[in-house]
């Protein structure tokens, strides 16, 4: 009993609402006549293409800058990365590639700004990050219309500039990473291997970073900037350091999801994107001081898992569509649990 | 304090303000360039004026007790939309329809308001972004309940406010019957521009009860919490309830501050109004030259025209300037996000000079808050 | 030294602020339900036709008539039409203005009238309370 009780706490009690309920969607998807393998092949699905979202979360929150709410910031490198390489008629591996590639210094140089801000608003940073998110979404709306891009797959037909609010990328590199070494079992399950590889190749690098010297202590100015100070650590440099690492996740994040959806979203499009990749890093189990890769791809799965089962299993069921009020709340409320956990520490 | 020479005051002056003074300029050239009459500019921001002020009050209170921007205002708002909703369901029209949804919603308010300051209390620290997220949060509720629970467990008699599949309101309701009425109680025509008298009344009222609330017991104690928490509670304030009580206070008003811009409106888009009454109500507050700890009335009346003026001129102003009213959309929408960030930034900066300072030069109170 | 409150003053006092924080809630919910019962808005349904009046007559229909709700806007009648208009609260003023061919009010009558004393169906043939406003 007590080991029970003690495991609760340590995991809490949404945590454990949320695995509980996705496990009986899961159970009760067969019996209201909801295909288990397309189910769990979206899961899968959904899992690849947002993983890299989440892990986008991990230097920041290790480096004590909270959780990332101005990962819009790294998904517009990235997209400004998908267009150019869209515009340069980039196609299949090379595409992404290229994309990638572009995007690269565009979110390192963002990043670093970003990071050079952080600094100076210490203790404050989610609030900002999120405006800073939004402010930077909504400039890129203007310069969405401005940019002198002109392939014709990519601007307003009529007007002949201005990018579309989505830009197909099927004729280009859609599933371009995906379909390295994917397979089907029967008709409806799907796996998309590439797109895991690349996760896993992610996590891996992640992991054996933050085993490295600088890794070590960026976790050291996150969870003890006095010790850090104290043994040499210039503590700015780690956090913006992680602040860049973070952007540029996030800008592959998106090339990942976009090249699985077949779709570049422009203008609001990543305006909520923050939220869903925060929800699942907490729903794995991490705190808003401390987070691992295992919390990233177990939240991933929880998250995405509920997202995907929902809407199917509760549409057969009630025959109403709640998932998006469900989304809300679970992400929502995931995010306003983790908030109110830990007790107040300023540097 | 130290006296200061003109040149020094006209700087602090124009270092305090800047954010107001570069507002006024952009808005400048946008009028110049948007060519609207000045009598159209003049009853719009009057109109804009007596829409907004309320909501924008009602953030004041939070803001003295150090809770920072109460982004938990949305609460307020959908209470103060559910007590529509009810009285175009029974069809009460007129101000006795505005008071019954005020009542209605003054319950509803009173607990979300707790509810969110228990919330905060929990979160000391980051309130601000808490109180964002919780504003998510308690929308996904309402949609639940409003989406859901409206016309299904909850009864609605007017079939015409219900979706077609039976229950959940639908996404627009029509408020023919108290559109406007606040605004006309009075009627009161200069030069041909509407003066909705009666609104301006009912937010001087307000004011007033803002400065003599300063004066309270309870403004004093919620003005010591905010300065220094651990000071207030060693003084034998109880501090959490402050911090609730002030709170509760803010959200019971925005309700009102809801209410009275949308009979204004005339139309409640049922899932989406009180989402932009935040964040309207908060960047128009920080145009006006407040921050996240300091803020007075004046703020409120200036950023409201400001924040509305640059609004209104926008989309024309980037029609007649680069073609396209489609990039002033924008641009307001970015200067709205953008101003809001400015203003949390200088926030945190701010303090984190004023830290080094206190630590560089120790010494006691010297006038605080000019 | 101050006394401290004894335990019997001290329920006084809790019992007092319960006893006011009723007494406001009663006032308020009263304050609602004053406000429900004026506020409520009737849609009425007005009609112009000839009807048969008390003492067994036929009266005829009025020809073209100007109906005012408690100074609304006005609804226009010819003869055996109908329309609909709002009334607020429970009692109410109409005033019947009597159009000539012009469109002009030749004669004006006013009748009160309650929503209790309409019946379910919220019906009112102007004809017989132009007749009634005598």
């Amino acid at each position: 009993m007590n080991r029970v009780r003690k495991f609760i706490e340590e995991a809490g009690w949404p945590r454990i609402l949320i695995a509980v309920f996705l496990v009986a969607l899961f159970i009760t998807a067969p019996f209201v006549g909801v295909p288990v393998d397309a189910a769990l092949s979206d899961t899968l699905v959904r899992f690849g293409m947002n993983g890299v979202l989440v892990l986008a979360m991990v230097p920041m929150v290790q480096s004590g800058c909270g959780l990332n709410f101005g990962l819009p910031l790294g998904i517009i490198a990235g997209l400004l990365g998908a267009v150019t390489s869209v515009e340069l008629e980039a196609k299949g591996i090379p595409g992404v590639l290229a994309a990638m590639l572009i995007a690269t210094p565009i979110a390192v140089l963002l990043g670093w700004c970003y990071g050079l801000l952080l600094n100076k608003v210490k203790g404050e940073e989610m609030m900002i990050a999120t405006y800073v998110g939004f402010s930077s979404v909504a400039f890129m709306c203007i310069m969405w219309l401005v940019l002198p891009y002109s392939s014709s797959n990519m601007v307003w037909g009529y007007a002949g500039k201005g990018l579309r609010t989505t830009v197909s990328v099927e004729e280009f590199w859609q599933k371009a990473i995906s379909d390295i070494g994917a397979f089907n079992i029967g008709d409806a399950f799907y796996f998309p291997t590439g797109m895991f590889l690349f996760l896993l190749l992610l996590c891996g690098l992640m992991w054996i970073f933050m085993r490295t010297r600088t890794g070590t202590a960026m976790t050291t100015v996150g969870s003890n900037p006095e010790y850090a100070k104290a043994s040499g650590v210039n503590i700015n440099r780690m956090r913006t350091l992680s602040v860049i690492l973070s952007t540029w996740l996030g800008a592959l994040g998106i090339i990942v999801y976009e090249q699985s959806f077949g779709f570049i979203q422009l203008y609001m499009g990543p305006f909520m994107m923050a939220f869903p990749a925060v929800a699942a890093l907490l729903i794995g189990g991490a705190s808003v001081k401390k987070a691992s890769i295992v919390n990233v791809v177990v939240g991933t799965f929880l998250f995405q898992g509920i997202l995907t089962m929902t809407p199917s299993v509760i549409n057969s069921m009630l025959q109403t569509d709640m998932s998006e009020v469900i989304r809300i709340i679970v992400s929502n409320g995931m995010i306003l649990y983790a908030l109110t956990r830990v007790t107040k520490v300023r540097s | 304090m130290k006296r200061m020479t003109g040149g020094e005051a006209v700087r602090l002056f124009c270092v305090r303000n800047a954010v107001p003074i570069v507002f006024l300029l952009v808005s400048a050239i946008g009028i110049y360039y948007s060519q609207f009459t000045a009598e159209y500019l003049i009853q719009e921001m009057l109109t804009r004026l007596a829409r907004n002020a309320f909501l924008v009050l009602s953030l004041l209170i939070p803001i003295m007790a150090g809770m920072g921007l109460n982004f938990g205002m949305v609460l307020g708002a959908m209470a103060g939309q559910i007590g529509l909703i009810f009285i175009s369901d029974w069809n009460v029209s007129g101000l006795y329809g505005m008071t019954l949804a005020a009542l209605i919603a003054t319950p509803l308010a009173i607990l979300f308001g707790w509810m969110c300051g228990a919330v905060l209390n929990k979160a000391r620290g980051r309130e601000m972004v808490t109180s964002y997220i919780l504003g998510f949060f308690m929308n996904g509720v309402y949609q639940l309940a409003v989406l859901y629970g409206f016309g299904s467990v909850v009864p609605i008699l007017n079939p015409e406010l219900v979706l077609s599949r039976g229950y959940g309101i639908r996404n627009v309701t029509n408020l023919d019957g108290i559109r406007n009425t606040l605004d006309n109680a009075i009627p009161l025509d200069i030069m041909g521009i509407h003066i909705p008298l009666a609104t301006f009344l009912v937010i001087g009222v307000f004011c007033l009860f803002i400065v003599w609330f300063r004066r309270t017991k309870l403004g004093q104690d919620m003005r010591a919490t905010g300065q220094d928490l651990g000071v207030a509670h060693a003084a034998g304030i109880p501090v959490m309830r402050t911090r609730i009580i002030s709170i509760v206070i803010s959200t019971v008003l925005a309700a009102y501050g809801q209410i009275i811009f949308l009979q204004n409106v005339g139309t409640l888009n049922t899932y989406n109004s009180h989402e932009q009454a935040g964040v309207f109500a908060i960047a128009s507050l920080l145009v006006g030259g407040a921050t996240v700890a300091r803020a007075s009335i004046l703020n409120v009346f200036t950023g409201v025209l400001l924040f509305h003026l640059m609004f209104v001129v926008s989309p024309m102003a980037g029609k007649y300037l680069v073609g396209d009213a489609q990039i002033g959309e924008y641009f307001r929408v970015f200067v709205c996000y953008a101003i809001i960030s400015l203003a949390l930034v200088l926030h945190a900066w701010r303090r984190h000079a004023d830290k080094v300072r206190a630590r560089a030069a120790l010494r006691g109170e010297s006038g605080g808050a000019a | 030294m101050s006394q401290l409150p004894t335990p019997v003053s001290r329920r006084r006092i809790i019992l007092k602020h319960v006893l006011v924080n009723v007494v406001l809630v009663v006032l308020l919910v009263l304050l609602g339900a004053w406000c429900y019962s004026e506020g409520k808005t009737y849609k009425i349904t007005l009609g112009n036709s000839a009807f048969t009046g008390r003492d067994g007559l036929e009266y005829p229909a009025l020809e073209a008539v100007e109906v005012f709700i408690d100074r609304e806007e006005p609804v226009f009648l010819l003869e055996d039409d109908s329309a609909s208009g709002k009334a607020m609260g429970k009692k109410h003023t109409m005033e019947i203005r009597l159009l000539d061919e012009n469109d002009k009010p030749i004669e004006s009558r006013r009748i009160q009238f309650t929503i209790a004393e309409l019946g379910e169906e919220l019906e009112i043939n102007v004809a017989e309370f132009w007749l009634r406003a005598k």
